[in-house]
């Protein structure tokens, strides 16, 4: 029942992976009918040439709901569709990226399975590692601050009496110091910096499922599949960010400002609109419905999250709008690289402590001084990511934002502000590209390396043990497909060593059968009745099969832990699962029908291949028919 | 059937070193160490398609006019029309220092400034009169020189801490001979392999690290299937004398190891052959290692836990 229950299970949560796929192409609803035609017809000129063979596309009339106009869009149908193959179709002319999506499949939906997701060896795209460039980044502080500067500091220090300017002196003495303070805790958090910002470039250009982590304390990892050419992948990367400062309309006695208040009875009816145009386009209507000022614009006010949301790629949700003016305040690069989450113990709250560059400085101190109890949006991109308030004019070019954040809400906001520059040039210590022709070779050939092994084991087992040999190749193809649906829960990337990892697993699983069944031959050749021996055999089998496995075990969850890096650890977590799988299979799956055999269908032999022990039991077998 | 390994222990033992000291030995003075390959060394590895522009030829000529020391090689016809272009470390280097002394060349055309788009640059101004679809890089992997140590650290790191706590494990669950044992198979096991890739000149990468890995989970297993059967012959038979107990257990347990062996590889030989490029080295590194493993739980891992055995005696002996 169990066993029957997990066999339909995991078919289903592998089934995304080899049903068939849809994919609906839009196109951009901006651009004309005849734009559109083209595109439609390039699209399918080149779907034709590149993927003919693979995939089936046709034309159809797409309605959203009810009322709205019916779309024509491009349906593409095949097996294996690729997160590369959909950032292939993104970068087609006049297609819209954003809508461009895996129909989901009823499991998907209800279950959480999720197609495989292939490593970029297989489906093809860049893979960079990038390293903070500290040297750079010590000449550049060296030029700022010269090393002159320390000392004379020092001089200056010894010969003042005044206490307030000793005060002065000593900061400016700690704050050189704090810039050329390379421990790694700086490191990392620069580099972290770097990363936030890096993100935010990639996130605006649409490639979906990139990978962006930390490797080490000052290495940044970043795959992007489907991007072929690396001189795209590099010029996503290297293009910068803008930060900007924008005043928010002034508030009214503790409430929102009339247009803020207007604006955003709206919000409910923008959430609703699917493209970027359409979002775009509303605003435009909503600016001049409210009869919005010429210096005011309306902004959105956007928070990460980490909720896997498939309509904002970004992971970047719309929260509420703002308006704010037009004119920027304050440019990015006004802010000096010094950002800090702090916390002030005198009113226990979290804050974010700030630095200006000598030319922000005035400008900050007049805008402060005029604008006070005004919010000071902070935007990436024309995106608001931050409201702070003015609380006081700020002269001095040091500034803390104080408000109501969890430490982490602080740490994020510090980041945010210093994503005006990237905190420590970047130099690309790693590259690899793989074309998606490439890739999709090796899946064939990976696969066929499989099942040619899995054939060859089937083989072996069933010419040695015979009929126990059978029993052995079913829980065989059932610890595959156990180890597939696992796989597909855990949202895991394949790899190409990830599946010779998989083999090898297949080879070994096969072991835990021939423990048993040499046991088995053991306690036959004794004399001993199958069911005597299937009992005795299996018992003994049992803690022989623990704990080689609990050994290998721990060396699979060590690979898969913290201390394995990036390809290492996907090879543990390969391991680990199929020991598990292993286990089920040998001495659950495989046991149940040993003893169903024995015990309820109550054979009398059981062929177990070549060998002494088959002259016992069959002496046995006709001593109790005589 | 009755053969009696132990009587041979010290031959196994002393043969594997001989064998470790030999391979290392070539390695270093033969092929003057390892062949690290690009993920630990550093360097650049190229693909670029064939056409009547860019050939073996017309690449060689370019790289020995540039004075750039590159290995230039045709691939399998049959698979792809394409030729590999290989550099090592120090010329990437170099390469990426030109780069930036580029720079604005560089950035005007859209290219990002460093040593592959500099190179390619470099291939399309002299081999393709400026065309730029004529120099096309189907793979490209570029790895700075700080990779490998990182890998190599990390590599490291992530054996000791699963040798330490396999070897607890046994300790606990076995006798502290036993753990000894495994632990020696297991370090020989390693060694081994990773002299015999410096002999066969296999270049290290991530994924013969990852194979490495998997050699360590294999073999104990191995050994720990042999070392179970000791632990059961053990009971109450111990005036036997532990080398007899033992040599029955490696007979006892000889087909499974046989036949496991034999599955096992049966699964990896396709990889080898039809896995490709990608998967070649990976697979024959996996070999190696199956092989080592099973003769190192045999013919390594029991031995030491007799030897270990007879010391405790001795001593317990001499104390009495």
């Amino acid at each position: 029942m169990i066993i029957g229950f997990i066999i339909v299970l995991s078919i289903m949560l592998i089934w995304p992976n080899i049903g068939e796929r849809t994919v609906n192409v839009y196109f951009q609803e901006e651009i004309s009918e005849e734009q559109r035609e083209s595109s439609l017809q390039g699209l399918q000129e080149y779907l034709k040439r590149n993927y003919g063979e693979r995939y089936s596309f046709e034309k159809r009339e797409l309605k959203k709901d009810d009322k709205s106009p019916a779309e024509t869009v491009l349906s593409v149908k095949g097996n294996f569709i690729q997160t590369a193959f959909l950032n292939e179709l993104s970068r087609q002319p006049g297609v819209d990226g954003a809508r461009l999506q895996l129909e989901p499949m009823w499991v998907e939906r209800n279950l959480k399975a999720r197609p495989f997701k292939l490593g970029l060896d297989l489906q093809g795209g860049m893979n960079l590692v990038l390293e903070g460039d500290f040297e750079k980044l010590k000449e550049q502080l060296e030029r700022q601050y010269p090393p002159s500067l320390l000392e004379e500091l020092n001089k200056q220090l010894a010969a003042e009496t005044d206490p307030e300017k000793k005060k002065e002196i000593e900061f400016k003495i700690s704050q050189v110091k704090t810039a050329f303070d390379f421990s790694d805790e700086r490191k990392r958090m620069d580099t972290e910096g770097a990363l936030e910002i890096i993100r935010s470039r990639i996130d605006r250009t649409g490639v979906s499922e990139p990978l962006i982590r930390l490797q080490g304390a000052d290495k940044i990892e970043i795959s992007l599949p489907g991007v072929a050419s690396p001189e795209q992948a590099k010029k996503i990367i290297s293009s910068t960010a803008r930060v900007e400062y924008r005043l928010a309309e002034p508030s009214a006695g503790g409430s929102s400002g009339p247009f803020t208040t207007a604006a955003n009875a709206r919000f409910k009816d923008y959430l609703q609109l699917q493209t970027e145009y359409q979002r775009k386009e509303f605003i435009r209507k909503l600016e001049s419905e409210i009869k919005l000022p010429r210096q005011y614009g309306i902004f959105v006010y956007m928070e990460r999250t980490d909720e896997l949301d498939n309509r904002s790629k970004a992971g970047l949700v719309p929260r509420y709008f703002m308006v704010l003016e037009n004119e920027v305040a304050l440019s990015g690069d006004m802010m000096s690289r010094n950002v800090y989450a702090n916390f002030d113990p005198e009113t226990m709250q979290n804050t974010v402590e700030f630095e200006l560059t000598a030319a922000g400085r005035e400008r900050f101190a007049d805008i402060t001084t005029k604008n006070r109890g005004r919010q000071l949006a902070i935007l990436i991109d024309g995106i608001v990511r931050s409201a702070p308030n003015i609380n006081e004019p700020i002269t001095g070019g040091r500034a803390r934002i104080s408000g109501s954040f969890s430490p982490q809400e602080a740490k994020d906001l510090a980041l945010i502000i210093r994503e005006g520059a990237l905190p420590v040039p970047m130099k690309i210590v790693e590259e690899r590209s793989v074309g998606p022709t490439m890739g999709q070779e090796s899946i064939e050939r990976g696969f066929k390396a499989i099942i040619f092994g899995l054939f060859l084991v089937i083989l072996y087992m069933a010419v040695y043990y015979h009929v126990a040999g059978l029993i052995a190749d079913i829980s065989l193809l059932l610890n595959l497909l156990f180890m597939a649906g696992i796989f597909a829960l855990m949202d895991f990337t394949i790899t190409l060593p990830g599946l010779a990892g998989v083999v090898l697993t297949l080879g070994m699983a096969v072991d835990a059968n021939v423990i048993i069944f040499e046991r088995l031959r053991e306690e036959l050749g004794r004399g001993n009745s199958l069911k005597k021996a299937v009992d005795a055999g299996f018992q003994r089998a049992t803690w022989t099969i623990l704990d080689s496995n609990l050994t290998t075990l721990i060396s699979a969850v060590i690979l898969s832990s913290k201390l394995g890096v990036g390809p290492i650890k996907g090879f543990g977590v390969t391991l680990f699962v199929g020991i598990v799988t292993t286990l089920f299979t040998s001495l659950y799956v495989g046991k149940a029908i040993f003893f169903w055999l024995v015990f309820d269908v109550n054979i009398q032999s059981l062929p177990l291949g070549w060998g002494k022990y088959r002259k016992a039991l069959k002496a046995k077998v006709e001593a109790r028919a005589v | 059937m009755k053969i009696q390994f132990m009587k041979y222990r010290w031959y196994s033992i002393i043969g594997s070193l001989l064998v470790l000291l030999g391979t290392l030995l070539v390695t270093e003075y033969h092929f003057g160490g390892f062949n690290k390959g690009i993920d630990f060394a550093g360097g650049i590895k190229i693909e670029v398609a064939v056409n009547e522009k860019i050939t073996a030829d017309t690449l060689r000529a370019f790289f020995s006019q540039k004075n750039i020391p590159a290995q230039v090689f045709a691939t399998d016809k049959d698979q792809r029309n394409t030729i590999k272009i290989e550099i090592g470390g120090q010329t990437e280097v170099l390469l990426t220092a030109e780069a930036e002394k580029n720079k604005a060349d560089l950035e005007a055309r859209g290219f990002a400034v460093n040593s592959v788009d500099y190179l390619r640059a470099m291939l399309i101004d002299s081999l393709a009169n400026k065309k730029e679809s004529d120099v096309q890089f189907i793979n490209a992997d570029h790895v700075g020189p700080t990779i490998g140590k990182y890998l190599t650290v990390a590599a490291v790191k992530v054996l000791s801490v699963a040798l330490i706590l396999i070897t607890i494990y046994v300790a606990f669950r076995f006798r502290l001979n036993f753990a000894v044992g495994a632990l020696f198979a297991s370090i020989h096991d390693l060694v081994i392999t990773f002299g015999v890739i410096g002999v066969l000149q296999i270049p290290l990468s991530v994924p013969v690290v990852a194979a490495l890995l998997t050699i360590l989970g294999y073999s104990i297993n191995d050994t720990i299937v042999i070392f179970d059967r000791i632990r059961e012959n053990l009971q109450g038979q111990e005036e036997l004398g532990i080398d007899k107990v033992v040599d029955r257990s490696i007979v006892q347990s000889m087909t499974r190891t046989i036949n496991t062996t034999t599955t096992t590889i049966l699964a990896i030989l396709p990889v080898y052959f039809l896995g490709g490029e990608g998967l070649r080295d990976l697979a024959l590194v996996l070999i190696i290692g199956i092989l080592i493993g099973t003769y190192s739980s045999n013919l390594i891992a029991a031995p030491v836990v007799v030897i270990w055995d007879n010391i405790v005696k001795r001593r317990r002996f001499k104390r009495a």
